[in-house]
């Protein structure tokens, strides 16, 4: 009971101090929204580019056509080595060059159509294997290493494109981890600013608080509160811009498709949601670390 | 006649500040239950970082402070607000907040030790009884007299009804008339409610109208201690 006494005047006197230093306590809320904007765009972001990443990498698909009349020794070789390297995902696709001659024979008419599109058309008749990577990121070695073996003539995959695409959103991912610490120094000192003030503001309270006997506990507990509060009033906009822009920016798109049906994009519930509580969370454990320095700093029990 | 049980006991207490002053050299006191006692002396004579001493706002470079059978020279940081509890202390600048009224001020005290809020009633407006105060409950400080901020100084100070009240230099900032005032209510919560008092003052006529026991310091220690003594010597 008394405890919660305790805490109840905490946040009395931390809502008080909050609206005594309102314009310090302002410039301190409207830093954390904008640090907590960025890092709910930050993790808009990174949230759907790890989704959609993994979604391209399962789809890369690397094609080898060993060279034309290999026999079926080398072919076994082949597929022994393949399954050795590491990674290779076992469940490659082969496919029989005199198996798709006889389907195509048959099929008159769609050879007729194909044919035209395949620029060399005898790599129709050579043996090819659709072979899927676990990590994207090596997809160049493993292609090289593939083409380096006797049997094979050639390796073909999106070159270049996948890994330019992964390593720019990896870039994307570090700068906005970089801004997103910077601003978070930022609002701390802002916040140790804020509640030095209303330490200085309180000093006699404070004075005679110590006299008649307050622990230490009571004579903090408004600061740190007032620092939750901050953090909780900073994290309001980014939070409202998390769930209402978001949710309007993906109802605009087709179906969640950005640019192309290539790209799709996180469904906003309980997505939004989500975002929004580690805004929440981070914006509150800010505000804490900030005044908790404070406290430390300036308020001497 | 009640039996007197020590309350407060001083042991070759030294007191060296950081910048090199020596404020209390070697001191030794006994201080009773129930007493009153003027604590006086000059200007560096030492009665402030006494005073500051037993409310532990200082610590002793040597010797040992005991208040109620603990040694607060040895309580940590952390737990001096335990021995506050148990204390009331009077300041010479009353030390109110002119934003709450008298009766938000004293029941300040008890709001920061988290007390229920009926039991702050009850023991506010009793406080304020006490010293007269009652009808001004309402008042905030700036419309009182000096004599009447002090009144609710000692009211916030005995409100929690602590068995050790000390004043440091109460009186000092009143005219005589409001001095006497105040040290007659101190008086009335010693003899009413048996409050052991304590109160560093360099008032001679208080002192000398009185009558109580009188501790005189000089340079850091203790020139003379007499029962029902007098302020009359001009060293001092």
């Amino acid at each position: 009971m008394k405890l919660f006494r305790m805490i109840k005047c905490g946040i009395r006197d931390a809502f008080k101090s909050v609206y005594r230093n309102f314009s310090l306590s302002i410039a301190s809320i409207s830093c954390i929204s904008i640090t907590l904007l960025i890092v709910a765009i930050a993790l808009v972001m990174s949230f759907n580019v790890k989704n959609f990443s993994k979604e391209i990498e399962s789809d890369v698909t690397m094609v080898v056509f060993l060279n034309l009349g290999v026999t079926s020794e080398e072919i076994s070789d082949f597929e022994a080595t393949l399954s050795s390297m590491e990674n290779v995902l076992p469940d490659w696709e082969v496919k029989n060059p005199e198996e798709r001659k006889e389907m195509l024979l048959e099929e008159d008419e769609f050879w007729n159509s194909v044919g035209s599109l395949i620029d060399n058309e005898e790599e129709i008749f050579h043996y090819s294997y659709m072979i899927k990577v676990e990590d994207i990121n090596r997809i160049n070695e493993t292609a090289t290493e593939i083409e380096n073996l006797p049997v094979v003539q050639v390796v073909n995959y999106g070159e270049g494109m996948v890994e330019q695409m992964v390593s720019t959103f990896d870039l994307v991912e570090k700068v906005a981890f970089v801004v997103v610490i910077i601003l978070i120094i930022v609002t701390v000192f802002l916040i140790v600013n804020t509640i030095k003030l209303t330490i200085f503001s309180r000093r006699r309270e404070i004075s005679i608080m110590r006299v008649v006997g307050a622990s230490n506990w009571t004579i903090k507990n408004p600061f740190i509160i007032e620092g939750f509060i901050i953090g909780l009033l900073g994290s309001i906009l980014p939070v409202i811009v998390t769930i209402y822009g978001y949710t309007a920016f993906y109802n605009t798109l087709d179906d969640g498709h950005l640019f192309s049906s290539f790209i799709q994009l996180l469904s906003p519930q309980p997505f939004v949601y989500f975002v929004s509580l580690v805004v929440i969370v981070i914006g509150v454990i800010v505000g804490m670390i900030g005044s908790g320095r404070a406290v430390r700093k300036y308020l001497k029990i | 006649m009640k039996k007197l049980v020590e309350l407060i006991t001083l042991k070759g207490v030294h007191k060296k500040y950081k910048n090199g002053v020596t404020a209390i050299y070697d001191l030794d006191l006994k201080i009773k239950k129930g007493e009153f006692v003027f604590i006086i002396g000059g200007s560096g004579s030492g009665k402030s970082t006494l005073i500051k001493m037993l409310y532990r706002e200082e610590r002793p470079t040597m010797g040992e402070i005991i208040i109620g059978g603990k040694n607060v020279a040895k309580l940590r940081n952390s737990k001096v607000y335990k021995l506050r509890r148990r204390l009331g202390i009077v300041f010479q600048d009353y030390r109110l907040l002119p934003k709450l009224t008298v009766y938000e001020n004293v029941a300040f005290a008890l709001e920061a030790i988290g007390e229920k809020s009926s039991d702050i009633r009850i023991k506010t407006l009793k406080a304020l009884e006490l010293v007269g105060l009652k009808g001004k409950a309402r008042n905030y400080p700036d419309e009182l007299s000096g004599g009447e901020q002090q009144r609710v100084a000692i009211a916030r100070a005995i409100v929690n009804n602590p068995k050790l009240l000390i004043c440091d230099e109460p009186t000092g900032n009143l005219d005589p008339l409001m001095s006497e005032e105040i040290v007659n209510v101190l008086d009335d919560i010693n003899k009413t409610m048996g409050t052991t008092v304590i109160m560093a003052t360099h008032d001679r006529d208080i002192v000398n109208k009185f009558k109580k026991r009188v501790v005189a310091l000089k340079a850091g220690r203790v020139m003379e201690d007499y029962e029902e003594g007098k302020y009359d010597n001009e060293a001092i």
